[in-house]
């Protein structure tokens, strides 16, 4: 018996060494000032844009990007339990709704030093006391076969749950976040009862059980499954953009449009930022942020992942992005996304959409 | 009742691996109402056999028939199910999810189910278990769990029975006990049966023919009592039980032993020869009663009887078997006789040794 | 389960239980989160909307993977068993080998090859309850393969033979006779693989099967509701609880023991050519679908967009995490299982409740183990603080060790498993003889009882071996900064719709874990001819 209580003790030791080895110089140092050379970064994000940005900024300013990367729910609780211990100095979501709940929990603070680099991003797309900001921009809009609809016939969301598109439509699962942001905006722009009629409108429109993800919505439409699918923009783009000659044909079976939600303009959602309560490495962080806003920093999106950038008037170098047009996005501020999610949800729920 | 026929087996032969045989050119037929008892020690092929006609392991060489019909020769196989064989597992392998009664309906599966329940409980009734037909075969004690087997086998009413050394696992009392009502049953079966085992006692005691194996091949068959009393090889007579021998050459249609002479007419002169005596047939007498003169050295009981072991002038020790009230003690001077029944004189080198 | 006093008996309860029970608490966490945490209509909610939806979505799933793991797990074992054929030796680990593939990513790949516009489009497609069952069938019947092989090796095949006798075709034979001499074998195997089902996320929610883990998910996701997503959680463990349970009870009625003491493993049948390649392709049919397909089709997806970065760190770090893992379940598992044996109702109980933490989808068990340790941090800082002031010099989450502990509360029902039923062949009648040869329990445990089980612990750490390959949620987020895994990478990928970048982590998952599948098949192979 004593036997294995002492095997377990060792491996206790075993462990602790290995955890000290492992995040030695990240963790519990709360004076941040000293040699501060690095910068934790809590993502949910994981695109190759991010990785060239980190590499980028340690390369423009020698301070080290340490990451982790986990589902926006988990790295919230995170934060969370490790309170003023925690070695996070950024948290970054995918999506507004994340975002809302952290500042919600008290995870971040305000980063006044970057007062002038926020001004250039729009101010519907960060959060009214700049406790968290979109860094980059992705759209939900409508892939649809150009041979078998009338781009004309489709001015806003509003029409798929027209009868016309009975049995026509594709979409992912209503648990997908996308999804339950689209629905948070069109909850904010017609109410409640107008946005549960309009999903149930979906449902009984949908060519097939949700499945799949968005790349398999398009190529659905490819194969002639359904006709109209709802998609993020970059999803299309990436098809369109692929060296895969298959993926590429099915890019371009279809046209992409970015209607307005009810009337209020396309639906944009975020990945956004935010500056942790506790951010040990408080300076490196602020510094990290401004990259991430300059004009080098918000190339990467477009260029990498086919994300817009959030910052207004940067250029950069994506035809089929292009190609798309101009947006003509819907005022709401994100924010309100993320206090819609629940209902949206529990519309969903309700409906029946998968 | 089961059809009459016979089971022959013809030059059957199995390897194991590339030169090793199990069963090695083996003949043998098994006639339907009659109990053969196939004796051979561990490891002597008889159970590779028994699974062979069971339709349990294929041939490698010769035939094994039912009735006229090929149910194995090289490159042709009827599987098992096919066969009408019941056989008894030397761990009876009931089936430790089913109950007594459902083990026994088990190949009973074609008829409907009341009948299929009537005929199991019969044959539980049969040997004697009908009162533990919703016991599981762990709640079954050994003896119990051998007679489900038995029944078991013969539900399906099989034209051939075989059972691997089926009291190997009881004690001794016991043993005799379920002897009698496995030889009962069997009989009423009117299968042909086919009884594998090691024991010379219960091959003795419930077979009709009885063939010894040894080394994957079948060195005698017989009739119980013949092959107790004539043996044709020392392997023979030993796996019957204690045998003396003694070697030397025929002379004059005799073989001298120090035991005495005996009759070797059925040999030619002046071949080796070897006469084969049962320590019963051994008689000591008293001091002047005439014979071979033997002083005592040992005596032993052994199953009722008492076993002398006795030296005789020429240096030769012997073993007797005398009953107990025949009161000789150690140092007695005594006079054996032989009686020619028990004595069984072959050719020696004929057979191995 | 008997309990057995005899005073010569080596059953060690106490540190057994208190084993089981580290293992238990993220689970007990979770459990006291449901009962204590706020409430909320959410519940009201699901329960008049999609909550039927999720349980029959549940149900479906997991009796047609647990059906259809039966149908290929468990006569494969005992082909590979009982019969020679040319390629049996390599089908004997072949077999085992899509235990490897991540459900997830079989699902995503098989969806990508059958979905209309895909290269097998005149496939039905594989999606919803039926696709979803048939996924985790393909990539989980190795459980039952191989505690299946295991129980065919050590038997002898006399009660086949009987049925065989006694009128029963080769197919009655096995399904009457062999398959109930296998069952408690068969039953653990599926265990795990319900357990598994119903803890999965990533391949029902792709398939468009939306079960009871999805639900809790977007409880969670949607309303940040986490009180309501342990409660549906506790749905998933109250069924996992009520199954195993029926399973006992049912064993014990029909009680497994062998008709006599003496047991003799038979000798393999050699197959003539036709049923032996018909044996050879009945082998390699699974193997095919649940590993070979679905990795071509990622493979060939990498082809055309590969990845750049280099997967050298996250697979040390994979290895790292699931060596590490396997040795101390291997411990763990033994420990409970000893628990088990005492028959001490406490440690029973502890060593049952460690077993559900498989149930419970990973993310919700990654919660409750941040929790504890959340909890278990205050308190050593504030330990720390009255006697030297300032906190705990270690932040124990983010840790290599939270980490491993947090696996261990998740697949200690695969580690106890196979060291239950190692520890089943010690009977109590060999600690005796022990004890009567003058043996201490030192020497008891050294000398009887490891050699007997130690081919069980050696299963039971290579099952969590390759589960920690292949885990994701509490990965994700109990890792420390900038520490890969092969899993983490794959599925980041792959959740992105970049199935071919997804392919190289995925396929060297499969690679690493293939050393530990050849491992275990040799060792069960070992074990049968002695």
């Amino acid at each position: 018996m004593s036997r294995l209580m002492k095997t377990f003790a060792a491996f206790f030791m075993a462990g602790s060494a290995l955890t000290l080895a492992a995040c030695g110089d990240t963790g519990a140092g709360g004076d941040g000032a000293s040699d501060a050379g690095e910068v934790n970064i809590y993502t949910a994000r994981h695109y190759a844009s991010d990785y060239a940005i980190y590499d980028a900024f340690t390369e423009a300013t020698g301070i080290e990007v340490n990451y982790i990367e986990a589902g926006g729910d988990l790295l919230i609780e995170r934060v969370r339990m490790d309170a003023e211990r925690s070695p996070a100095d950024i948290v970054i979501t995918v999506d507004a709704g994340r975002l809302w709940r952290a500042e919600q929990a008290g995870l971040f603070q305000a980063a006044r030093e970057l007062a002038e680099e926020l001004e250039g991003i729009p101010a519907n797309l960060r959060h009214p006391e700049n406790a968290w900001f979109g860094f980059s921009t992705r759209v939900r809009g409508i892939a649809y076969a150009p041979d078998r609809v009338d781009a004309n016939t489709i001015t806003d969301f509003a029409d798929l749950a027209d009868p016309r598109f009975e049995d026509r439509i594709c979409v992912r699962s209503s648990g997908n976040v996308y999804n339950q942001s689209l629905m948070a905006a069109l909850i904010n722009t017609a109410g409640p009862e107008a946005a549960e009629a309009w999903a149930a409108g979906i449902v009984n429109n949908l060519a097939r059980a949700p499945q799949g993800g968005d790349t398999d919505q398009i190529r659905a439409i490819a194969a002639g499954e359904c006709d109209v699918a709802i998609v993020n923009h970059y999803y299309a783009a990436r098809l369109m953009n692929s060296d895969d000659a298959a993926d590429r044909a099915v890019g371009d079976a279809v046209d992409f449009m970015m209607p307005p939600v009810a009337g209020a303009g396309a639906h944009v959602n975020v990945s956004g930022a935010g500056l942790a309560a506790n951010a040990p490495n408080r300076d490196n962080a602020i510094r990290f942020l401004e990259y991430l806003l300059s004009e080098e920093g918000q190339r990467f999106f477009p260029e990498l992942t086919n994300e817009y950038p959030a910052v207004e008037g940067v250029s950069y170098d994506n035809a089929v992005l292009d190609g798309f047009g101009e947006i003509e996005a819907d005022p709401v501020n994100v924010n309100a996304l993320g206090e819609n999610a629940a209902e949206a949800q529990r519309i969903f729920d309700r409906v029946g959409w998968p | 009742m089961a059809q009459s026929g016979t089971l022959t087996v013809s030059n059957a032969s199995i390897a194991y691996g590339k030169d090793k045989s199990a069963v090695d050119g083996v003949d043998l037929s098994l006639s339907c109402g009659t109990v053969t008892a196939l004796l051979g020690p561990s490891g002597s092929g008889k159970s590779t056999l028994l699974r062979a006609i069971a339709g349990l392991e294929a041939l490698d060489g010769g035939e094994i028939g039912f009735a006229g019909e090929v149910w194995s020769e090289t490159g042709q196989h009827k599987p098992p199910e096919a066969r009408r064989c019941g056989v008894v597992f030397q761990d009876y392998a009931l089936f430790p999810n089913l109950n007594a009664l459902d083990n026994v309906s088990f190949g009973l599966n074609r008829l409907p189910r009341p009948e299929r329940r009537k005929r199991a409980q019969q044959e539980l009734d049969g040997v004697e278990l009908g009162h533990r037909a919703k016991a599981f075969p762990h709640e079954l004690s050994g003896g119990e769990q051998q007679r489900v087997a038995l029944a078991r086998a013969l539900a399906t009413d099989p034209d051939v029975m075989l059972l691997d050394e089926p009291f190997s696992g009881l004690d001794r009392r016991l043993r005799n006990e379920l002897r009698d009502t496995t030889a009962r049953a069997l009989k009423d079966s009117g299968a042909a049966t086919l009884i594998v085992t090691h024991d010379a006692e219960e091959a003795l005691s419930l077979a009709d023919t009885i063939a010894l194996m040894t080394d994957g091949k079948i060195i005698q068959v017989g009739a119980p009592d013949t092959l107790y009393l004539k043996p044709t090889s020392l392997a023979a007579a030993r796996l019957l039980g204690d045998v003396e021998y003694f070697d030397g050459d025929v002379i004059d249609g005799h073989l001298q032993t120090p035991l005495g002479a005996f009759d070797a007419r059925a040999i030619g002169n002046a071949t080796k020869a070897r006469a084969l005596i049962r320590p019963e047939g051994i008689a000591v007498g008293a001091g002047s009663s005439g014979g071979v003169a033997a002083t005592i050295v040992e005596r032993r009981l052994a199953g009722g009887h008492a076993r002398l072991s006795c030296a005789l002038e020429t240096g030769n020790v012997v073993q007797a078997r005398v009953e107990l009230t025949n009161r000789v003690d150690v140092g007695a001077r005594v006079q054996l006789s032989v009686d020619a029944h028990f004595v069984s004189v072959v050719t020696a080198g004929s057979a191995a040794s | 389960m008997a309990v057995n006093r005899n005073a010569s008996q080596l059953a060690p309860s106490w540190p057994a239980a208190i084993a089981a029970l580290i293992c238990a608490a993220p689970l007990i966490t979770v459990a006291a989160l449901g009962v204590f945490g706020p409430w909320t209509d959410y519940m009201a909610h699901i329960a008049s909307t999609r909550l039927p939806a999720y349980l029959t979505n549940t149900a479906a799933v997991t009796v047609i993977a647990a059906l259809a793991a039966l149908v290929i797990g468990a006569p494969l074992a005992f082909i590979v068993a009982r019969y020679e054929f040319p390629g049996r030796r390599a089908m004997e680990w072949a077999l085992a080998l899509p235990l490897a593939v991540p459900a997830y990513a079989a699902a995503y790949a098989w969806y990508d090859l059958t979905q209309t516009a895909g290269p097998m489009g005149f496939l039905p497609t594989v999606r919803g309850p039926v696709g979803a069952g048939l996924i985790f069938a393909l990539t989980l019947y190795p459980y039952v393969y191989l505690l299946a092989r295991e129980a065919y090796a050590g038997q002898s095949s006399e009660a086949y033979d009987a049925a065989r006798t006694l009128g029963a075709s080769p197919l009655g034979a096995f399904l009457r006779a062999a398959l109930p001499l296998a069952r408690p074998a068969i039953a653990a195997g599926l265990a795990l693989v319900i357990m598994e089902s119903l803890a999965d996320y990533g391949a029902v929610a792709h398939l468009g099967a939306p079960t009871l883990s999805v639900g809790l998910i977007r409880a969670w996701a949607s309303e940040g509701a986490i009180a309501d997503a342990a409660r549906l959680a506790m749905i998933l463990v109250v069924i996992a609880f009520v199954l195993f349970a029926y399973e006992r009870s049912q064993r014990r009625r029909a009680r497994q023991t062998s008709a006599s003491g003496r047991r003799k493993p038979s000798r393999r049948v050699t197959l003539s050519p036709g049923p032996g390649v018909l044996a050879l392709l009945a082998c390699l049919t699974p193997v095919l679908l649940g590993l070979v397909v679905p990795m071509a089709r990622l493979g060939w997806r990498a082809l055309s967009s590969p990845s750049n970065r280099s997967m050298l760190e996250a697979a040390g770090n994979s290895l790292l995490l699931a060596t590490a893992s396997s040795v101390l379940a291997a411990a763990l598992g033994l420990a409970a299982a000893y628990a088990l044996r005492s028959g001490r109702r406490r440690a029973i109980i502890a060593a049952r409740l460690a077993g559900l933490g498989y149930a419970v989808p990973g993310s919700v068990a990654a919660l409750g183990v941040l929790i504890l340790i959340g909890s278990f941090q205050s308190g050593l800082d504030a330990a720390w603080t009255t006697v030297f002031g300032g906190a705990f010099p270690v932040l124990l989450s983010g840790g290599v060790i939270a980490l491993v502990f947090a696996y261990q509360s998740r697949f200690a029902a695969a580690a106890i498993g196979p060291a239950e039923s190692a520890l089943n062949r010690v009977t109590p009648t060999l600690d005796s003889a022990a004890r009567s040869l003058g043996a201490t329990s030192r020497d008891i445990a050294w000398r009887v009882h490891w050699p007997l089980v130690a081919s069980g612990a050696l299963l039971a750490g290579l099952l969590v071996f390759v589960e920690v390959l292949k885990e994701l949620p509490a990965t994700m987020i109990m890792r420390p900064l900038n520490f890969d895994t092969l899993a983490v990478t794959a599925h980041n990928y792959a959740s992105d719709e970049r199935l071919g970048e997804a392919a190289l982590p995925a396929l060297l998952i499969v690679l690493i874990a293939l050393p530990a599948m050849v491992w275990i098949a040799r060792r069960i192979t070992r074990s049968e001819q002695s």
